[in-house]
């Protein structure tokens, strides 16, 4: 499973929440591959993945969150995943 | 008049004219009168229709921009016309570049928002308009898709003087209609 965090330079809300999203990524899910992209430096891969807004998080190249969840949000997302795709990156 | 005083009593909020300074012009011939003046800044404001000129605008279209909160007269004169600052034409100009790459008035309500919030910063700026080049991009992708499309159907067709009911155009979209791939 890979969880994508879109940001844009100088985003304050990303880097504050960037720790506290990662932990909870990995705790929820452990094994979870964790990118940072740059949509600009990436606006193709972004455009591809239906990106509009910033910050946005993809989990398995799958726009979830418009803008940053709670910890708490992306656990409950990973975890509903974990439940439906249970042989996911197997 | 002999206006051998004058002494500036503020703003004239209670005329609606709060751009304006209220005078109070003492007199002191022998029939000694006091008058009272709304002077100065209000000649420097601007009509809705010299607003329109400037920024080569209609009115309408100010109006328009006034009822999305784009622009707002600084006050009104007493037959209640509008009038606007110096600084709206500047704003203006401003609307129209922003909306010439592709906000929409509410983006760009709050970008002029952004201009005004002393705490926010360029960053703040940058994300809408990584935001918006993102949306654009999403735009040329399906219309390039739509373009393909028109290729293959075109490509279809012979174009020559077969009858309609036959045209390999008209048919590809009654597949899409119906859900088949054309």
């Amino acid at each position: 499973m890979i969880v994508e965090l879109f940001f844009t330079e100088g985003c304050r809300k990303c880097a504050a929440a960037r720790d506290e999203l990662k932990a909870a990524a990995e705790r929820s899910a452990p094994g979870v591959s964790w990118r940072e992209v740059n949509a600009l430096k990436e606006l193709d891969y972004a455009v591809e993945l239906g990106i509009l807004t910033l910050p946005a998080l993809a989990i398995d190249k799958e726009v979830v969150f418009a803008s940053l969840p709670t910890p708490a949000q992306l656990a409950k997302a990973l975890q509903q995943r974990l439940e439906h795709e249970p042989f996911h990156g197997h | 008049m002999l206006a051998d005083s004058v002494v500036d009593y503020g703003s004239a909020t209670h005329l609606n004219m709060p751009e304006a300074r209220l005078k109070i012009v003492l007199d002191f011939g022998v029939h000694s009168k006091v008058y009272t003046m709304v002077l100065a800044e209000q000649a420097r404001m601007l009509t809705i229709g010299k607003l329109a000129a400037i920024a080569e605008i209609s009115t309408d279209s100010l109006r328009y921009y006034e009822r999305e909160g784009l622009v707002r007269p600084a006050s009104l004169t007493r037959a209640g016309y509008r009038l606007y600052g110096e600084d709206s034409a500047q704003r203006i100009q401003f609307i129209k570049h922003a909306q010439a790459c592709g906000f929409t008035l509410a983006e760009i309500r709050e970008l002029l928002e952004l201009r005004e919030h002393t705490t926010a910063c360029c960053s703040d700026v940058r994300r809408l308009a990584v935001e918006k080049k993102l949306q654009i991009e999403a735009r040329i992708k399906a219309l390039k898709t739509m373009s393909k499309a028109l290729d293959i159907m075109i490509s279809n067709c012979a174009g020559d003087a077969i009858p309609v009911g036959e045209c390999a155009i008209l048919a590809a979209l009654e597949e899409a209609k119906s859900g088949k791939k054309p």
